[in-house]
């Protein structure tokens, strides 16, 4: 239940709100190096992006404001584009005060324990309704939207958390899902046929009404993470959006989608509008998170009736196929859980981005019995359709580092005695390789060393007092360090 | 045969080359939208395999 105030606790005790601005200031004091602002007009047709690619070839993620993004009118925004705030597991880390290792974990254990509830404003304190567009005054062409791949039919919405409310108890559900921006006034959805604004639209046909909808883009990481919470149905996301930023999320009632019908007071822009069940229009391809494009469909349509934004908003636009550490982020506390369950001894999961940040699970156990590599493969297995191969490796395998974890496949697994295989299971119909209707196999390597008290060979090591004490800067320099060549040349792999 | 899980079909005004899902089939009239030129077409006239 979301309590009404007419002035925020926020602004009553002084404390910062947390939205994308307050982000930027911090992560900008925190890591100066690694946001970038580009001040020369650059088209988000293909332009934006080929910036993001060519850091992806150097293996370098940072947050990129692009001051003057040319628009599908072909002129200068007045609106700047932020790229890749929450593409990179750094950045999701530090918007909730966790660590490289640790956010997944703690990103689940402050859905579950958090105390914050939502809260709703008055429209005068909100500033996403410092502008406020209607009907004809919308224009989504104005927007610096990217154009990302080469076989995408144009701009899309990537980073807009897609909101809707359930018709029988009026809760929120919020998802982060694509939209073409077909027309001024027109998207075209994907709502993914498992997604729970999937479950609103078919209770909106069922009643024969139209589904009130609506995008909200640019907010605190730690909130859209929060909203983009794997919950039950229908639970609602604004509650887990408090209760990962550790605040009260505000909420205003929308322009045009009546009073009970709540968007975030603080996000950047909201776009409201209706979607009539059965109305579809032709969507995608697109470039999906596996790296493929996905096949043009029938989309779900989205009719604007406005769109609010804050002065100076800020546009955000997430980089879908390029290093995807955003979903397999989340994924990762799910699995530990679901294979703690059998294996307590589990210490660590990773879902890589070599994965696409879905499909390969790393599992790191401090093992003590030969049974448990397999139970932790079943488990992992079964904890998300997703999750097409799970890999168990010793507590001495670094589970971030491919390079490790493919070392163990080569040296601790035999094929015939520690490979498991699943055919005939729910897979995703966004993996290229799966059968009609996404119907695919699953598999799991053991890549562990026998359990105690066998003994395996040592693998080598340097002393580490002595690893500790002999450092690249003192022997060699910082500067000298940062002009050794990278191994290869990156482009090479286009 | 294994199922089709893509249709691939060609624009004739850019000659581009893309996909759509396999259920486009089952509808006779079925539409596509080349994403390089948005020109539309009956799928049958510009199917590909």
């Amino acid at each position: 239940m979301v309590t009404s105030v007419t002035q925020p606790e926020a602004q009553k005790t002084g404390e910062q709100i947390n939205d994308l601005r307050s982000f930027l200031a911090a992560y900008r004091a925190a890591f100066p190096d690694d946001v970038i602002e580009v001040d020369k007009p650059i088209d988000t047709n293909f332009e934006c992006s080929a910036v993001g690619r060519h850091f992806e070839d150097l293996n370098k993620f940072p947050l990129l404001l692009f001051n003057q993004p040319i628009t599908a009118n072909g002129n200068v925004s007045k609106f700047p584009l932020a790229v890749n705030v929450t593409g990179d597991r750094r950045k999701l880390a530090f918007a909730i005060n966790s660590t490289f290792e640790d956010v997944s974990i703690d990103w689940r254990k402050r859905v579950s324990e958090g105390k914050h509830k939502p809260v709703v404003i008055d429209r005068g304190a909100a500033p996403v309704k410092e502008n406020v567009l209607v009907g004809d005054q919308v224009d989504l062409r104005d927007l610096p939207i990217m154009h990302i791949h080469e076989m995408d039919p144009g701009p899309y919405i990537t980073a807009g958390m897609l909101t809707t409310f359930d018709p029988k108890h009026n809760i929120d559900n919020c998802a982060l899902q694509r939209g073409f921006i077909a027309g001024p006034r027109e998207i075209r959805c994907l709502l993914v046929s498992r997604s729970h604004n999937y479950l609103n639209y078919l209770a909106h046909q069922e009643l024969g009404k139209p589904m009130k909808i609506a995008y909200w883009v640019g907010h605190h990481p730690a909130v859209f993470m929060g909203a983009h919470s794997n919950l039950g149905y229908p639970e609602s996301h604004y509650a887990t959006a408090s209760a990962v930023s550790g605040q009260s999320l505000r909420l205003v009632p929308s322009e045009t989608l009546g009073d009970d019908f709540l968007v975030p007071a603080d996000a950047e822009f909201v776009i409201e509008g209706i979607m009539v069940p059965g109305k579809r229009a032709l969507e995608a391809p697109f470039g999906e998170y596996p790296r493929y494009y996905g096949p043009q469909r029938m989309g779900e349509v989205f009719d604007v009736t406005a769109i609010t934004h804050r002065n100076n908003a800020i546009w955000d636009q997430f980089l879908v196929g390029m290093n995807n550490n955003y979903g397999g982020t989340q994924e990762e506390a799910s699995i530990y859980s679901v294979v703690k369950r059998v294996v307590p001894e589990v210490t660590r999961v990773h879902v890589p981005v070599s994965g696409s940040g879905r499909f390969h699970a790393y599992i790191q156990i401090r093992k003590t019995h030969d049974g448990q590599p397999r139970e932790a493969i079943m488990a992992a297995l079964s904890s998300s359709y997703m999750i097409k191969h799970a890999i168990v490796v010793d507590e001495d395998i670094d589970v971030f580092d491919d390079r490790w974890v493919m070392w163990a496949v080569a040296t601790r697994s035999q094929w015939d005695r520690d490979v498991m295989i699943v055919p005939n299971c729910y897979g995703s119909i966004l993996d290229p390789s799966t059968g009609e209707r996404g119907l695919g196999c699953k598999g799991g390597i053991d890549a562990t060393m026998p359990a105690p008290p066998r003994r395996f060979p040592k693998r080598l090591n340097v002393p580490d007092k002595v690893l500790d004490k002999i450092t690249l800067e003192e022997y060699i320099g910082t500067e000298r360090l940062a002009r050794v060549p990278e191994q290869r040349d990156r482009k090479a792999r286009r | 045969m294994e199922p089709v899980r893509e249709i691939w079909f060609k624009c004739e005004k850019c000659g581009g080359e893309a996909y759509c899902e396999s259920n486009f089939e089952r509808r006779p009239d079925a539409e596509v939208m080349c994403p390089f030129c948005l020109s539309r077409y009956k799928l049958t006239d510009v199917r590909l395999d």
